[in-house]
This record gives C-alpha cells, structure tokens and sequence, in this order.
C-alpha cells in the first residue's frame, strides 16, 4: 500500500508540474465557471407579437365600444398569461419592419375591412420553426375571434412523457452536462500522458525492477487517474451549481463511475499509443463519440436510437435529468447498471492491455 | 572439474546443462551472487540469448561484452526480472527468480543504459521516490555528494546535462545499497570526467563486497574495472575468463622495435615467445639506429576479433 501511495504521490506532482495537463485540467475548469456565469441564468419565454388592424368603419366603432384595444389585449391574454407581449403598428409598413428589425417574433396583419376577412401572418427569417408555427396558431385563433365566431373543433392537449411546458432550463444549466464531459475527456489525455510518458521514456521499467508489482504500478495508476477525473468533476459541479441536499448523492456516485470508466478508457488509449502525439490521433475518435450524449442533450433535435450504444449516455443523460428537470435518483437505476457495466468492461480491458503492454 | 566450473563450461562450449539435479544446481549457487543456467530468449523468431550460462561470485566484477544486437541487454532483463526466461534458471542471492522475484528486486540496484528518470522532478527528489518504493529513508544529499550532484540536487532533471543524469542514474540505483549492481553500459557515450565518477563509484561499491553485473561495449573499461569478461555474440557466450588469462591464452605478445635503415624509418613485429626474437633484437641494436622499441599485448578487443571475427563497434 506504502508502495501504491508512493507512486500516486509522485504522479500528482508530475501532473502538476506539466503545463499542458495543468492547462487543459484545471485552467479549462475555471473558465467554464465564467462561461457558465456569463451566460443567461433565465429562458425568454414571452412571445413578443405585434398586430395592425385594418378595419372599416363600422367596424372601428363596435372596437372603440367594446373598449379598443385594451381589450383586444385582454382578450389575447385572457387566461392570465403573461408570456404573450403585444405591440401594436400602425401601418403594415411598420408591422414588418418590426417583424424584421426588431426582437418581435410574429407580426399580425388582421384585415377585416373587406367582406372577406384577412390573416397574414408575418415572420422574421430568424425565428425559429417552432416559435413560426406557434405564432401561426395565434394568429388562426385570433383571426377567427375577430370574426366573431369559433370553428367547431375542441382543441385538447395531451403530454406525453415528461411534460416541459413551464420548465424551459437556461440553455447554461444544460451546458453544465456538456462542460462535465468535456472535464472527463480531457482527463483522458491527461491520464493517457502520463502512461505514454512511462511507457516511451521507460521510467516504468526503472519503478518494475524495484519491489514495486506490475499490479500495484497499474492499480496506482488507476487511483491517480480517477482521484483526478472525478476531484475535477465534483470541482465543476461546485462550482457550476450542481451539488445541492437533494442532488450530492446521485450526482457524486455517477461522477465517480464517469471518472472509472475515464481510467479505463485511457490506459486503452494509453497502452495502445506509441507517443503522446499518436494517443491525441487515437482518443480523438472516442472523444468524439462520448461527447455526442453531451450535444445531444444541448440539442434533442440530433438524438439518434444508436445513442444508447454510448457508454456516457448512461452518465450524461441522468445528470441533466438530476439536475435540470430534478426528476429523482431512482429514476437512474437502470442507467446506473449500465454504466457500471460499462465501467467494469473498460476497466478490465484498459488494465489487460496495458498489462500486456508493460509485461 | 568443479560444479561451477562445469556450469561455465557447459555455457561456454553450447553443452546441455540440464542433466544438472535441483540439488546440484542449489549447490552451485552457494556463495554465488548470479547463477544463470541455460538461459534463453527469443522475440519472434529471432533467437536474442541462445541458452546460455555463466556465474559470478559475491563480490566480483562481470563484464559482459558484445556489440549491438548481441544480446547484452536482453540477457540483462532476464536477470532483473523484466523479461521471463523462456527456458533456464536464474538465481540471484540464491534465490530462486520465478519463485522471489520481489525479494530479489529488493536486494538489486539497476543502471539502464536509456536514461528513465523523472525529469519534470529534481534529482532529490527521484532518489527519495526510488526509495520510498524500496521501504527506506535515504539521505539521498549524501549519494548525490558522491556522484558530484549535490550543487544540482534542486534542479529539475531536464535541465541535466547526458553525463549529470548518467550520473544520477546510478545514484538511483544505489538507493537500496544493492547487494547486486546491473549496469548497462554506464558509461557509454560520457565525457571522460563524468566516465571517471561512475567508474570510480563502480569500484567503491565492488570494494563494500557488491557484485556488479556490467555490460559494456567498451572494451577499455572491461579490462579496467572487470574480475572476469564474458564475450557474448549472437546470443552465445564465446568466451568467459579474467581478461589476464584471455590475453596470455589467445593474445600474441610481440616487440614493436622502429629503427632508422639508411634515411627509411623501419618498423618490425617480433614474437616475444619465438626463439629466433633475441637473436634479430641484437642485430638490429649493433646495426641500426633504434628509435624505439616496446613491448604489446593484444587487448580484449583484438581476442574478440578472433573469437567473433567481428568488432565490437
């Protein structure tokens, strides 16, 4: 044990004294702090809307009756929202230019001065698909308010899975699941160094002939690596406002499988890498998988069904869970079996091949 | 013959020692520090060490010479405990290798011939890591003292010049006090002070009763500091003896004499053994003007030629 403690002591201070390792795995841990705290804490979920009404006269009077528009505003914000802002234009000309110019999201042109009513609808090539296609039901429902009747339909809105609405997350909080992977991954180089470094410099070799056991190197080895991996993950977590009463424990023993199934990956990367140039060639590829999960959650439109092959799927997709929705532990469970078989299945092949390659 | 004398024999001459009992070959390893029986390695296909085996005594100094290629450096492996003998014995200490690798290791000090040092740490603390491995506190300011460091100790090795890290090198492997030195080629490539340090420490330590294990290149430095020599070519040991006892037996001993013949500037070789030598040596003193004349023994370089019919370079 004496031994083992030894070695992990001496490979701290190499880590610590190697700029590159020091750079890419404690620098990059504050500067995703600021990033995190640059960026918005809050979702802007008020949809702005501006509206022109071109009316005939008669039509003026029954508006101007009925209370002008103040109560149009009223009316569109009649259930108490308050994530509906109206502008008014007073010409279509400004209608789109503040369609077009402005942070307006949808601008509303309502003719009802003919016998045939009007809606068009008005949309900024920025606004985005989903927001379009709200905008667009607004519009539907307020053309036809104005029209004075309801089309016969009953509209009905069913939830499947777990229901988002109201719980838009910042897009910082779901950069947090995508700053843990990266925190994780770049251990991976940094682990990964420090094997190439004593396998091609042959410093290994000096430590083998002494008492010290190829299992004891190689378990040293794996405590250095997951006492690295996962210190810099619950660093971020701290730091990043992911640690709380509720969320500690999860958050802690997935951190500590992310970091094991790190170890086991670098001494693979490690073992199978002549330098420290080919070992970045050779992680570039997994480094690129593991961190699909990461941007798939920052993105659910690119989600894949092969997604699920990804050993971080199973650390990543129940973090965000945790600590973006708050959904409990025991929702995990499975995803916790997984990634410990993960774990166990790189483990036992980084240590085999790195075995083998020290021998 | 005697069972140690049989052992070297049967290495040097290709012979199969394997007739030898578990009780003979324990008795050949009393009192030996290195006991290596019909070892053999190969990687692939090609045949590195090809059943050899030699001893040497507590205390005695091993020069194992060859080229490149010839198998020094394997054969040094195999008896360190990196690389596993694929057929023979080895016993260090009297102990048996397969069976107390661990206990052996502790009681070794190894030089490599690549400088495997941590060199984003100082020499200090190198030396106290070494010996934190090895369960001992060191005053590791003394040994780097010794191997003229101690001005350095602070500095961080990659800083070191060749010849400073050679030299902590083999600070490094005195951490333990060995009772079993390896070198591999300690010297090779040093300037002639650093060279001088190691040789002198290598002496030091044979004097406190150290066996030391030293393969070289340098045939020099075998004859120097080497109790006996171990030619190693292509795998086999083609010769093993003091390096007195090479020169007398396969060197030739000649008479240089230059002389001046008219305004030619002559030179001869006499055989110090023929019988006609005395009778040119006088005449060529009562005819022409001798400018020098000295004697020359072949040197461990010239009897490798003969063994090998290669150099060493």
């Amino acid at each position: 044990m004496k031994r083992v403690l030894s070695i992990i002591k001496k490979d701290l201070i190499q880590i610590f004294r190697n700029r590159f390792i020091a750079v890419i795995s404690f620098l990059a841990i504050f500067f995703y702090a600021l990033v995190y705290y640059l960026m918005p804490s809050k979702v802007n979920e008020v949809f702005k809307l501006s509206f022109y009404l071109k009316v005939h006269a008669q039509a003026a009077e029954q508006l101007r009756l009925a209370g002008g528009k103040k109560e149009i505003e009223k009316r569109l914000t009649k259930d108490g929202e308050k994530g509906v802002k109206i502008v008014w234009a007073d010409s279509l000309k400004e209608l789109k230019n503040l369609v077009s110019e402005n942070d307006i999201q949808a601008g509303v042109y309502l003719d009802l001065s003919s016998e045939k009513p009007n809606v068009v609808l008005y949309i900024s090539s920025k606004t985005p698909v989903e927001v379009s296609e709200a905008g667009e039901m607004i519009a539907r429902e307020i053309g036809y308010t104005f029209l004075g009747f309801q089309l016969p339909v009953e509209y009905k809105t069913t939830v499947i899975g777990p229901d988002m609405v109201g719980r838009q997350i910042p897009a910082r909080d779901k950069a947090r699941i995508l700053f843990l992977s990266f925190v994780f991954l770049l251990e991976l180089y940094g682990l990964g160094n420090l094997i190439v470094e004593e396998v091609q410099k042959k410093t290994a070799q000096a430590v083998l002939v002494t008492p010290v056991s190829l299992k004891e190197f190689i378990t040293a080895k794996a405590a250095t690596g997951i006492l690295m991996a996962f210190s810099q993950g619950m660093l971020v977590a701290l730091l990043l406002n992911a640690l709380s009463k509720e969320t500690w424990l999860p958050v802690t023993i997935f951190l500590f499988l992310g970091a094991s199934l790190i170890v086991g990956l670098a001494f693979l990367m490690g073992a199978i890498s002549r330098d420290f140039m080919s070992m970045v060639m050779i992680s570039l590829i997994p480094f690129i998988i593991l961190t699909f999960p990461a941007l798939v959650i920052m993105d659910p439109g690119i989600s894949s069904p092969i997604i699920k092959a990804i050993p971080t799927y199973y650390l990543l997709q129940p973090l965000d869970g945790i600590l973006n929705y708050n959904f409990p532990f025991s929702e995990y469970y499975s995803s916790l079996l997984y990634l410990s078989l993960f774990c166990f299945a790189f483990f036992v092949l980084g240590f085999w091949t790195l075995k083998r390659k020290l021998a | 013959m005697s069972n140690a004398g049989l052992l070297v024999f049967t290495g040097v001459w290709g012979l199969d020692p394997t007739f030898l009992s578990e009780e003979c070959y324990n008795e050949l390893s009393m009192g030996k520090a290195i006991v290596a029986e019909n070892i053999t390695y190969s990687y692939n296909h090609h045949l590195a060490v090809d059943h050899i085996s030699f001893h040497i005594d507590e205390g005695e100094i091993l020069g194992f010479l060859g080229p490149n290629g010839a198998g020094k450096t394997t054969t040094l492996k195999m008896l360190i405990g990196l690389l596993t003998p694929q057929d023979g014995k080895i016993s260090i200490l009297g102990m048996d290798i397969k069976k107390d690798l661990r206990k052996i290791q502790a009681q070794i000090g190894v030089c490599f011939e690549e400088k495997n040092l941590y060199e984003d740490m100082s020499a200090i603390e190198n030396l106290n890591f070494f010996a934190s491995l090895f369960g001992k506190k060191i005053d590791a300011e003394a040994l780097l003292e010794r191997v003229g460091l101690s001005a350095q100790r602070k500095d961080r090795v990659v800083n070191y010049s060749k010849g400073m890290k050679q030299r902590l090198m083999i600070a490094r492997a005195l951490v333990n006090q060995p009772k079993v030195l390896f070198l591999d080629e300690p010297t090779d490539g040093l300037d002639p002070v650093s060279a001088e340090v190691i040789r002198k420490i290598i002496l030091e330590e044979k004097e406190k009763g150290v066996t030391v294990f030293l393969t070289t290149h340098d045939m020099m430095e075998a004859d120097k500091l080497s109790d006996r020599v171990a030619f190693i070519n292509e795998g086999k040991i083609v010769a093993l003896d003091t390096p007195d006892n090479l020169k007398h037996e396969y060197g030739k001993r000649i008479l240089k004499v230059r002389y001046q013949k008219d305004s030619e500037l002559k030179e001869e070789e006499l055989p110090l053994e023929s019988e006609k030598t005395p009778e040119r040596v006088r005449e060529i003193l009562s005819s022409y003007h001798v400018r020098d004349m000295h004697t020359e023994e072949a040197t461990l370089e010239d009897i490798f030629i003969q063994f090998t019919g290669r150099s060493l370079e």
